[in-house]
């Protein structure tokens, strides 16, 4: 066996190994793209594999020729349709590459026997196909690698270095057929095939463990990257966002990287951190079937976008104008704090590869989050009470400067500790003043000695309001109202006194001047007094003169009239001695006027008493003396029991006796005389009343009623002085009661009167 | 003025009031002879003998004294403590014969030691009712300690 013979032996062995590799790979994980690499290798395989088994046999089978060419000619196309996966390859040219490949196949089943005498033009349309479709493969890979990074990069660095070196097997082995001459171009070519085998099987199916190690290698960087960071940045949640989508967006090619969290409702989705479309962050996410079902999974995802694509989902791969994102959970082992996005720049042509990246970077940024939400909380929290705490800090400082009293803290010795501008405005000093200045200086002189007793009592614990003299910075000096309180510390101990004081002196002064003012009044009351009591005296004085002067003169009318009656009634004619009596009887009547007035005025001067007073009672006594004074008369007397009330017996029985002989009075007309004393409720008071079914009157003089000498009847129908009813007004009056009436004509009339407790 | 005719002295400064009293007497058929003081100076001065009655037997008391209380210069009330601070006279009878009906007046003149208290009425007949009734208690019925 030559060397060259061994080389192809081994091309032949490495591209089938290389089918096989990528049909075991596609039917281990079975979906599209591993199919049509398994399909693009096997056809590759296939002509050695065809080779290899005429060889073993030997013997040369036509049709498996065929089939080896047939395949082999769908190759071009294949390709293409692979770097399609990643990379869109123009339709034109797909159609191109589609239509080369039925021109070869046609070419190949019609002429099946062209092969010796094979068509230049053929052959040299044919190898142009094959190059330049490769080549375009080949070019698509590399736009590929230099556009994306990480392990895809990797793998497609080795895809593009795979397709250029099959370009330049194929170009080298057409050129061979042409140029016989150079007798290293067969094993150059074969060289290129197996290292253009071996970047296949590097790009499309590398081994596990190149895989890891390319990813590793990622990661590493991602993680040294990270490293470098100071604890700060590290626990920055939004360095740490950041950082995750860069470096996704890195490890899988992604154009944009997304890291949306659930809001605290769980309901809705929100963009913490959105690469290359910042204005997206802190807005809504729109969130369909894919999310919850990444969220659910607890794993990566890869969605692509087809027909059947939920709206929501649809909507957000078009806010990122992607076809398909990969989704993983960002989650530790007790949280699961986010999801995060990613929009690669292209179908993904090793999605696995991807997936794997992503949860790697996912799952190592999950802690940084989680910490870094502990600390922003942390931090939030620790803000918010330095921001409690000054608040709290400016409203005492605000009550302490604003009070309208003097605060004012001392320490053992009696030196200022604190002292408010209150304080110092009372004083007239300023704050730094009376810092500086022993406090016991600014205590008036007269009050000094008191200071230390003060103090004493202060440590012992003692806590009192008490008056204090200060003198002003402007000699003046004020009092003050102290309400002291000493300052005991945690330990116990001592440390001090405490002291809210008000300017009283404006007080003082008032209560002084009100003081006087009292004594002016009382000393006034007692003039004025004094001058009522002299006023009543005279009153009385002529009160008694009335009675005793005015008195006598009538007697001495009525005397002589009567003498002049007895002793001269011969010598005087009938109108004579009519006269003579209407004299006395007007003397006579002017005597009962005189009376009446005199009660009138006694009634309002007597001082009062305050007693249980049964009105009952004193209505029953009248009705007995009433009755004697006339037995001729039957009146029907109706007295309640028990009408009692506190007031003056001697007044409410004189109130009551003028009712109850005015009823007594004007029932003496009726046939059926009848005369009430009761008591009843009228809104709530009680009101006590006198009714009879006497003549009653007009309720238009009811106005009238009460007036002194006022009479609504003639003295030809009823006697009486008109004094009567004022009487009782007064006496009402004077219980601060009130008293009125109702009345019709003929009807009898009714007397209401109350007596407030 | 030996006589032993038990003697009434009416202090009463109104003629009008001493003319109606006197006929009052008459009309009531008392006979006593009436002595009659127009203020209170004179009547002391009867009961104690001085001044114009300086003189007098003041053994010789009236066996009522019919006392007004307003009167000029001294007036009732004062005549009525006099006569009750004074040995002789503390026990003699004296009736208020007055026009006023004032509660102060009654209560002064019965603390002082006045035996009635009578207010003279317009009505002329109603006064001579009431001195008839005063004459019938204090002239017949009434027993005196006689020293």
């Amino acid at each position: 066996m030559t060397a060259n013979e061994l080389l192809a032996l081994v091309t032949e062995l490495f591209f089938i190994a290389l089918g096989l590799v990528t049909v075991v790979d596609f039917l281990r994980h079975r979906d599209t793209t591993r199919r049509d690499i398994a399909v693009t290798f096997s056809v590759l395989a296939l002509p050695f594999l065809a080779r290899l088994y005429e060889n073993a046999v030997g013997q040369r089978f036509v049709w498996l020729d065929q089939i080896s060419l047939i395949a082999l000619l769908s190759q071009p196309y294949l390709s293409l349709r692979l770097a399609n996966y990643y990379y869109r390859v123009p339709t034109h040219l797909r159609r191109f590459a589609l239509f080369g490949m039925f021109v070869a196949w046609a070419v190949v089943i019609i002429l099946p026997a062209f092969m010796p005498p094979l068509s230049l033009v053929f052959f040299g349309l044919l190898a142009l196909y094959f190059t330049s479709v490769n080549l375009y493969a080949m070019i698509t890979y590399v736009r590929g690698a230099l556009s994306t990074s990480g392990v895809v990069r990797q793998r497609l660095r080795f895809a593009a270095a795979a397709s250029g070196l099959l370009v330049l097997a194929l170009m080298v082995l057409s050129t061979a057929s042409v140029v016989k001459a150079i007798a290293f171009i067969t094993p150059f070519a074969v060289a290129c095939g197996i290292i253009s085998a071996l970047c296949f099987y590097l790009g499309f199916a590398p081994p596990r463990w190149l895989r890891r190690a390319w990813q590793y290698t990622e990661l590493r960087s991602f993680l040294s990257q990270r490293s470098m960071m100071s604890t700060g940045q590290r626990l920055n949640v939004t360095q740490a966002l950041n950082e995750l989508c860069v470096g996704a967006n890195q490890a899988i090619g992604g154009m944009a990287s997304a890291v949306i969290q659930k809001d605290e409702t769980g309901e809705s989705w929100t963009f913490r951190f959105v690469s290359k479309h910042p204005e997206l962050s802190n807005q809504p996410c729109p969130a369909g079937i894919m999310i919850d079902q990444a969220w659910a999974a607890d794993r990566p995802l890869a969605f692509r976008l087809t027909s059947g694509t939920d709206a929501q989902d649809r909507r957000l791969m078009e806010l990122f104008e992607s076809t398909t994102v990969i989704i993983a959970p960002i989650a530790t082992d007790y949280n699961n704090w986010g999801l995060l996005l990613v929009f690669p720049r292209h179908n993904p042509l090793f999605i696995q590869d991807d997936l794997a990246m992503v949860i790697l970077l996912a799952r190592q940024s999950a802690v940084f989050l989680e910490n870094g939400t502990l600390v922003e909380a942390l931090y939030s929290d620790s803000a918010r009470l330095e921001r409690e705490i000054e608040e709290s800090r400016i409203g005492y400082k605000r009550i302490v400067e604003t009070a309208q009293e003097g605060i004012w803290e001392t320490d053992k010795d009696f030196n200022t500790v604190f002292v408010n501008a209150r304080m110092a405005e009372m004083l007239g000093y300023t704050v730094e003043e009376i810092m500086a200045t022993p406090a016991k200086t600014f205590v008036a002189e007269t009050s000094r000695q008191s200071v230390s007793e003060l103090q004493q009592r202060r440590s012992r614990g003692v806590r009192e309001q008490f008056e204090l003299p200060f003198r002003r910075k402007d000699g003046s000096e004020i009092i003050t109202l102290v309400s002291s309180a000493p300052y005991i510390d945690q330990d116990g101990e001592y440390r001090g006194a405490l002291a809210m004081l008000a300017d009283i002196t404006e007080r003082k002064r008032a209560d002084e001047q009100v003081r006087r003012l009292n004594t002016e009044l009382e000393e006034r009351v007692a003039v004025r007094t004094a001058q009522l009591t002299a006023v009543n005296r005279e009153l009385e004085a002529f009160s008694y003169s009335v009675s005793h002067d005015l008195r006598a003169p009538l007697r001495a009318l009525d005397g002589f009239s009567q003498i002049l009656l007895e002793d001269y009634s011969d010598r005087l004619d009938e109108e004579g001695l009519k006269y003579l009596h209407r004299i006395r009887a007007g003397s006579q009547r002017m005597g009962q006027l005189i009376d009446s007035l005199l009660q009138l005025s006694r009634l309002t001067r007597m001082e009062m008493q305050q007693e249980h007073v049964n009105l009952s009672e004193i209505a029953k006594s009248i009705r007995t003396d009433l009755t004697e004074q006339h037995p001729e008369r039957r009146v029907d007397f109706r007295i309640e029991n028990d009408l009692t009330v506190t007031g003056d017996e001697r007044l409410l029985r004189a109130a009551v006796t003028n009712l109850l002989n005015n009823a007594w009075k004007f029932t003496g007309t009726r046939a059926n005389p009848c005369i009430e004393f009761g008591r009843t409720q009228q809104s709530g008071e009680t009101v006590y009343f006198v009714r009879d079914n006497g003549v009653g009157f007009d309720m238009t003089y009811a106005n009238k009623l009460f007036g002194a000498f006022q009479r609504l009847h003639g003295f030809d129908e009823f006697e009486g002085t008109g004094i009567g009813l004022a009487t009782v007004e007064r006496i009402i009056h004077r219980h601060r009661g009130r008293i009125w009436a109702d009345a019709t004509v003929d009807q009898g009339a009714t007397f209401y009167f109350t007596v407030p407790v | 003025m030996e006589t032993i005719i038990p003697k009434v002295l009416l202090v009463e400064d109104n003629p009008d009031d001493e003319a109606l009293t006197l006929r009052a007497f008459r009309k009531s058929n008392l006979t006593n002879a009436i002595v009659v003081a127009r203020d209170g100076v004179e009547a002391l001065d009867y009961l104690f003998g001085t001044g114009t009655y300086a003189g007098r037997n003041v053994e010789d008391l009236p066996q009522l004294v019919l006392l007004d209380l307003k009167l000029p210069k001294v007036d009732g009330l004062e005549v009525l403590q006099r006569i009750r601070e004074s040995d002789i006279t503390k026990t003699l009878p004296v009736v208020i014969l007055t026009s006023s009906k004032e509660q102060e007046d009654l209560l002064t003149s019965y603390s002082l030691g006045a035996n009635s208290y009578i207010r003279k009425p317009v009505d002329f007949n109603q006064f001579i009712q009431a001195v008839q009734q005063l004459g019938l208690y204090w002239l017949v019925l009434n027993q005196y300690p006689f020293k």
